[in-house]
């Protein structure tokens, strides 16, 4: 990795534990479209442009923008309590979860360092930025996932719509309702 | 170090702190972004192999991953706000109906 690769991956690092470090999911979701941005950065110095511009636009334009719309709308940035690290059935989740960590860093060191380099395809596929090929190979070999998302995309519509438009008796009284009681 | 084994660890641990996330955050929200978190963590692995092993295939695959995480948010979000509209609120530990 170039020093510039390991600078973005430490700022990924860093900007990814302000998401779930963050009180306040405000904070959270623009500290994922850091993340997202680093992220794309980091496939820019892949060489792939394009999906790297595909992230920015995707990723960081449209769907953060609907999280972050949704968060407005339910009012939720005055909320502060997302989590806290402090309870010992966290500490727990922790320290499995850097044992998980562990092992997935001995996969890696065990399962790439034999990996060898073929020469299938060749190199200038990859290395012009990638719309030309990319098209070509979405639109021919893998036509019919292409068209199984497009529709993938439409069922999600359809179902979002039906979900959030119903209107429904609340189902019990939650903490936050029995709160909004008590203060009338 | 070679380039592909960075991005390979950068992967690893992006995707546990995207785990950690959902397990310890209470935000159904912030939930949510944590999931998005993993599939970076997932694109990252696909994207660096893909320009390793000089294929397509992976960066494909990063294609059809963002476009079911779009509609993973979309469909997820909509939960969200009947959450909210049934409960008044979005947290975890107050969706408790089915708790026996």
């Amino acid at each position: 990795m170039s020093l510039a690769a390991i600078i973005f991956s430490i700022l990924t690092i860093i900007s990814s534990l302000g998401v779930i470090g963050c009180a306040n999911p405000l904070n959270s979701a623009l500290c994922l479209v850091l993340t997202l941005f680093f992220v794309a950065a980091h496939y820019a110095m892949m060489g792939a442009h394009f999906v790297a511009a595909i992230q920015v636009l995707v990723y960081a334009g449209a769907i953060m923008v609907l999280v972050i719309f949704v968060i407005m709308l339910l009012g939720l940035e005055r909320d502060e309590s997302s989590s806290d690290f402090k309870k010992p059935r966290n500490v727990l989740t922790a320290a499995v979860i850097g044992l998980f960590i562990g092992m997935l860093i001995v996969a890696v060191q065990s399962g790439v360092a034999g990996a060898p380099v073929d020469g299938l395809a060749d190199a200038s596929i990859v290395n012009d930025g990638g719309g030309h090929a990319i098209g070509q190979v979405l639109f021919t070999r893998y036509v019919l996932p292409f068209e199984i998302t497009g529709m993938l995309l439409l069922a999600a519509i359809i179902g979002a719509v039906y979900i959030a438009h119903e209107q429904r008796k609340p189902l019990a009284e939650g903490r936050g309702l029995k709160a909004v009681r008590n203060r009338e | 170090m070679g380039a592909v084994t960075g991005y390979l660890y950068l992967s690893a641990l992006l995707f546990s702190l995207g785990v950690l996330g959902v397990l310890v955050g209470r935000n159904t929200i912030v939930i949510l972004m944590c999931v998005e978190l993993m599939l970076n963590a997932v694109n990252i692995a696909f994207e660096a192999l893909s320009v390793h092993f000089q294929t397509l295939d992976g960066q494909i695959a990063v294609f059809f991953v963002m476009s079911v995480a779009a509609a993973e948010v979309a469909v997820g979000l909509a939960i969200v706000i009947t959450l909210f509209r049934n409960y008044l609120s979005v947290e975890t530990h107050d969706a408790v109906t089915l708790r026996g």
